[in-house]
């Protein structure tokens, strides 16, 4: 292997155990020293598996063909915050130094110089246990880039990353670039990361089918690719409030007022007030931390239950204040979806969850036959309304994360609420995964309903948001 | 759905939050650090009391082990008193529940001392004294454990063993054992707030025990993925390369400390022969009986 290749895939491919179909086949790649490559293409076309491969993870799940042959040390950050931390430390401090302290040294790393890399020595000293997503990703990644490694693997890095850290990120990334280091990223969106490439490759169905520079990228190029565009110049987003421009309050259906969180003596975010008319749908966006899925949260009542927490403020859905109600009375108006799915699932197949989503109303024996059918009829409306029919009959567990989120959607609709809270729903969606969620908005609204997101496209909230809230 | 201009108010609100103080976060104060004894001390501490627990037959050793750990817990700014208390009391009641019945109103024998009779079930001096010295003995080891584990983390753990020269695989499954009761901790508390979010009133108890299956179906698997992505998680940290790893955090040692993670083993198993081999006598539980009843 010559010294300008880092990593060199020829023919490369791979099969899971069990599967008659090769999840990746004749895979030819090469990056060298100083060099980003981004890999895109939709769910299912083996972008994670590629990263896996990259990243020698997929050892004993299958069967590799072709020549892998990586020059130097490879690190690996995976998709899903929630599994980038190691659970071995408590501390944000610890888990950055953890490469060094598991490779024998005991010398001492400047852990707020990595952290500033990234922009986030606020987190220097805090708990692990109470950073958001976005700040957590960031910090695993901080912590792989101790280790000084020759080659980064990053599946999806941007994901649960508000504008200002993608472009920390990005500058972090050129840095360690410019020191020699090489970068392989792969998603399903092309986003700031993914621009900064110096090449970009697409992936369908396991091959590689095209590259571009990523100047050349527009909507039609990569939407014939299956890839959703997040980037366009979303600075109007960030203008002052226009005056006048406001709701009426007798207009609303959703209207929240003066609703903010504490913890112990610590402001999560100040009084806030989010409204949305019958139809419209509001975004709230604002950076990793913020309290964007808190506010979710307490406008659903979650909170309520959390000794730790304290709200404020009034919630009230076409008249009704529901400040003073459990969150399962709440249900009656608002159908919360959480970022994280896995949360919510827990039966043998898609359409079993959905079954069993919802209690039944009270009722007597005689009529529980009745309800029963009444709620298959709904099952089948909303697995329908979802595109989920094809995957009623397969463990949750095995749909694709998008898909995954469509479920719990789904379990939201049979509420059959006024107003729809989604938290993050464009995490890691290709373009007919942002499809499908659109149409699902948009059906929603279109019968008088309210939606309220919270996310990181700023063009996405431009797109369909008639409002949006921003958190500082 | 339709491109369109930005329509309405763009911006609705704006702000900006108070910065969380230093170690604190989203308003809940990280848990201080700082410890007077290393984590190695501890579990060395933490054996020896159980081998002097179990290896003195007498319940003025688990007494005294008790009435030390409280003094700990209400001291220590790691454990919170009232979550130890919490724990104690839910493990050692039942327990003392089950003794009582079983040696203390059934305990088997013929030349038997009888306090209180009533058909089959007869309290008994020997039944009392095995009744007791037994709970004290459970109450004891949950008590110290509680201690240890609430006032330490996988890192703590981990670098104890370490200190300790174990193998780096019992380390490490011991490490994942401790992570493993917040995880679960975090996954019940969002499982059941995500049923609340569909109609469940969760705040009662015959709902919570019906959802329980699913619940606890989800978890098993949700755990069993967390845990494989956190050991390939770990691998990427450079987990196996290095035959000893350096201890996770620094912790505070000292030629003391050497001296009491000798000195406690050697005393204990210098207490516990002198005990068995009758030059030692501590009260066994009868004979406290005895005293008591004058």
């Amino acid at each position: 292997m010559d010294d300008t290749v880092v990593l060199s895939l020829a023919r490369a491919g791979f099969a899971f155990h069990g599967s008659e179909t090769q999840t990746l086949a004749e895979i030819d790649l090469r990056i060298g020293p100083g060099e980003m490559i981004a890999v895109l293409g939709p769910q299912g076309s083996g972008t994670s598996t590629l990263c896996r491969l990259a990243a020698g993870l997929l050892g004993d799940r299958g069967a590799v063909s072709g020549a892998i042959t990586v020059r130097g040390s490879v690190a690996m950050l995976g998709d899903d915050p929630e599994a980038q931390l190691t659970g071995m430390t408590s501390y944000v401090d610890d888990e950055v130094s953890l490469p060094a302290r598991l490779a024998g040294s005991t010398r001492p790393v400047d852990i707020g110089a990595v952290l500033d890399t990234f922009g986030m020595q606020r987190l220097l000293g805090r708990r692990l246990d109470t950073l958001s997503g976005g700040e957590r990703q960031l910090v695993a990644l901080a912590s792989l880039m101790t280790g000084e490694p020759a080659l980064l693997v990053l599946d999806q890095p941007a994901l649960s990353l508000d504008p200002d850290a993608r472009m920390l990120l990005v500058r972090a990334l050129r840095s360690f670039c410019d020191a020699g280091g090489s970068v392989l990223l792969t998603g399903h969106q092309h986003d700031d990361l993914t621009a900064a490439a110096d090449r970009v490759a697409f992936v369908r169905g396991g091959r590689l089918v095209g590259s571009a520079r990523p100047a050349e990228l527009t909507d039609e190029a990569l939407g014939v690719r299956g890839v959703w565009n997040t980037l366009s110049d979303a600075a109007h987003l960030l203008a002052p409030p226009l005056p006048g421009a406001h709701v009426n309050a007798s207009e609303a259906l959703l209207d929240v007022r003066g609703l903010s969180v504490r913890r112990a003596t610590t402001e999560i975010f100040p009084p806030l007030d989010v409204r949305a008319a019958p139809g419209e749908v509001a975004a709230i966006v604002g950076p990793n931390g913020s309290g964007k899925s808190t506010l979710l949260r307490a406008v659903a009542g979650l909170l309520e239950v959390d000794a730790t927490a304290g709200t404020a403020g009034s919630v009230r859905v076409g008249g009704t204040e529901l400040v003073r109600m459990p969150a399962h009375q709440r249900t009656r108006w608002l159908g919360w979806v959480g970022q994280d799915p896995g949360a919510q699932l827990s039966a043998a197949t898609a359409q079993t969850e959905l079954e069993r989503a919802l209690p039944l109303p009270p009722h007597r024996r005689r009529d529980r036959a009745r309800l029963r059918e009444e709620r298959a009829t709904d099952v089948a409306g909303v697995l329908a309304q979802t595109g989920l029919v094809e995957q009623a009959a397969e463990h949750p567990y095995d749909l694709a994360p998008a898909q995954r989120k469509d479920l719990v959607i789904a379990s939201a609709l049979l509420l059959r609420p006024e107003v729809v809270l989604l938290d993050e729903p464009t995490l890691g969606r290709d373009l007919a995964g942002m499809r499908r969620l659109e149409r699902v908005i948009r059906d929603f609204t279109a019968s008088g309903g309210a939606v309220v997101v919270t996310t990181h496209d700023l063009r996405w909230a431009a797109r369909i948001a008639a409002r949006v809230v921003r958190i500082r | 759905m339709e491109d369109r201009p930005f329509a309405g108010d763009p911006v609705v609100n704006t702000g900006s939050a108070a910065p969380a103080p230093t170690g604190a976060a989203n308003g809940r104060p990280a848990i201080h650090r700082p410890s007077i004894l290393h984590p190695a001390t501890e579990l060395v501490l933490l054996v020896c009391a159980l081998v002097l627990t179990y290896g003195i037959p007498s319940p003025l050793v688990p007494a005294a082990l008790l009435v030390a750990a409280t003094a700990v817990a209400a001291g220590s700014p790691r454990v919170r008193l009232g979550r130890w208390c919490a724990t104690v009391a839910v493990l050692a009641v039942p327990m003392l529940i089950m003794v009582g019945l079983v040696q203390g109103l059934f305990y088997p024998g013929d030349d038997l001392e009888v306090l209180w009779q009533w058909g089959a079930a007869a309290v008994t001096v020997e039944g009392l004294s095995v009744a007791l010295q037994l709970w004290l003995r459970v109450v004891a080891m949950i008590a110290v454990c509680a201690l240890f584990a609430f006032g330490s983390d996988s890192a703590r753990t981990f670098d104890g063993m370490i200190r300790l020269h174990l193998p780096l695989g019992i380390a490490y499954v011991c490490a994942t054992a401790l992570s493993l009761v917040p995880l679960l901790r975090d996954q019940v508390t969002r499982a059941l707030a995500a049923r609340s979010a569909r109609g469940w009133n969760t705040g009662r108890l015959a709902t919570r025990v019906r959802l329980m299956p699913g619940i606890i179906a989800g978890l098993v698997t949700a755990s069993l993925v967390q845990l494989d992505q956190r050991h390939d998680t770990l691998e990427q940290r450079g987990f196996g390369r290095s035959p000893r790893p350096a201890e996770l955090q620094d912790h505070p040692d000292g030629v003391a400390q050497r001296v009491l993670r000798w000195g406690a083993p050697v005393v204990t198993v210098l207490l516990v022969t002198l005990t068995l081999g009758g030059v030692l006598h501590l009260p066994t539980a009868s004979e406290l009986l005895e005293v008591l009843r004058g």
